[in-house]
């Protein structure tokens, strides 16, 4: 392929334009699970709300030990009479009523610091993986009626402002089906989150990147897995969900020539470059540079197992082929 | 794209993707472009260029290869061939055997084996009235 080959624009009919984009040098950046998954992993703490118990949960009460000599463990008991709590353990977290163990703070570590060089590499490395159909394949989008990756659209939509134009859209560019399948997907979670408000879970679906958004983000936010986001804001979270490269993404085209600027903008950083200029492996091999250099391949052999041991003492072939010398042994 | 190779996509698909299935210790492909079903470099959809799929649709045997020169073109990317249900299983191994001549050698022994495994299983056996003795 030329060093940057060109991206055609789609119409908001599904339709090839006579525009093309080039593509942006951030399509170029090494793919990297390794540096996107610790810092999503990092990343998603930063939206955590602190929570803990009551600071004063299962100390509500004067207990004291009884100490020794009574027969009974010397757990804190509650003092009185008159109700059946008095004489009981209190406190400690094996004891009904009493505290949890190490009961939790409010001021435990909620944040983690993230290198900003850091957060930029892993975007700009889950960028370039939305670009790679097999990696968005694999990470379950439905992109099989998709005419082109990465997919590029007019400006035009980033003028809708109804979400029925927005389905339209997506239908006519055949990212609709990612949206079925997110649909489709809906089911009930599992556990106490349902009681939490998280009641239902289910698949992401495309996300769509504008330059300006003229009624777009409104038109698409009640589509079922479809998500926005400006370029000049594209974070780890839509863009590499669950630490999983190769996101969906519905690139305006805007959003898309705008995407070199918002790198070179970007101060002090400049775009991870790869370390081996060819990750093909089996054309390394069999390069004119390597193969020049290897030993010759010597003649295919079979390793023969399962054969039976022969004993060279009875077996005058088998004793020749190990002792060449035992014939003139023999002969004397 | 010069970031990207096969050898590159096999080792972030392999140990997770929408298609693995690990079950009891072993370990599957759902992916339809993957003929054998095992999660094997050679036999993946995802890290080959050129790669085959067999599946049955409404009775109909449907090859699928992937066309290597439409690989940013997901639309574009799979070309679909479907045999007719009525035609004979010889007829269907051999043209299967075709299909996949000179583009996935490797491939083509399993192709053929699933093909001719899903024309078997449409022929319905032939049932003989039992007799009984008077």
């Amino acid at each position: 392929m030329s060093a940057r080959p060109q991206v055609t624009v789609l119409s908001t009919e599904g339709k090839a334009t006579s525009a093309s984009v080039p593509l942006p040098a951030v399509f170029k950046a090494p793919i990297r699970p390794d540096i996107v998954h610790s810092v999503f992993t990092r990343i998603n703490k930063n939206k955590r709300q602190a929570y803990a118990v009551a600071e004063n949960a299962g100390h509500q009460t004067s207990a004291e030990s009884w100490g020794t000599g009574r027969a009974v463990a010397r757990i804190p008991r509650v003092g009185g009479s008159g109700t059946h709590r008095a004489g009981q353990g209190a406190f400690g977290n094996m004891c009904r009523g009493g505290r949890m163990f190490a009961p939790t703070k409010t001021w435990r570590r909620w944040n983690v610091k993230v290198n900003h060089g850091e957060k930029r590499y892993a975007t700009a490395s889950a960028i370039a993986a939305s670009a790679v159909p097999s990696l968005v394949l694999a990470r379950g989008h439905k992109i099989e009626t998709v005419p082109e990756v990465p997919l590029v659209v007019s400006n035009e939509v980033e003028s809708i402002t109804k979400t029925k134009e927005a389905v339209a859209v997506l239908k006519a560019i055949g990212a609709h089906r990612d949206v079925v399948k997110v649909i489709k997907s809906k089911k009930l979670r599992a556990g106490k989150g349902k009681l939490r408000g998280r009641r239902f879970t289910q698949r992401r679906g495309p996300l769509v990147v504008y330059g300006q958004d003229n009624g777009l983000v409104k038109a698409f936010r009640n589509i079922p897995g479809v998500e926005t986001a400006s370029v000049s804001s594209l974070g780890l979270l839509q863009l590499a969900p669950g630490a999983h490269l190769g996101r969906f993404v519905i690139w305006t085209e805007s959003a898309f020539a705008q995407l070199d600027k918002v790198y070179e903008s970007k101060s002090g950083f400049e775009l991870p470059a790869n370390i081996i200029s060819n990750s093909d492996v089996t054309r390394l091999i069999n390069s004119t540079e390597i193969q020049s250099v290897v030993r010759a391949a010597g003649q295919p052999t079979q390793k023969r197992t399962h054969v039976q041991k022969k004993n060279p003492l009875k077996n005058k072939q088998v004793m020749l082929r190990l002792n060449p010398y035992a014939k003139v042994v023999a002969k004397k | 794209m010069s970031n990207v190779s096969n050898d590159l996509i096999w080792e972030l698909t392999k140990g997770n993707s929408k298609y693995l299935v690990k079950f009891q210790g072993t370990v599957f492909s759902k992916d339809p472009l993957n003929v054998t079903h095992k999660n094997s470099k050679n036999s993946s959809g995802l890290a080959n260029d050129k790669a085959v799929g067999v599946t049955e649709v409404d009775g109909k045997v449907v090859v699928s290869t992937k066309v290597a020169k439409n690989a940013n073109k997901p639309s574009k990317a799979v070309h679909v061939q479907k045999f007719n249900e009525y035609k004979a299983a010889r007829k269907l191994a051999l043209a299967v055997s075709n299909t996949t001549k000179g583009y996935r050698d490797d491939l083509r022994v399993v192709a053929v084996k699933t093909a001719s495994q899903y024309s078997r299983g449409k022929t319905a056996r032939k049932s003989y009235p039992v007799k009984s003795r008077k």
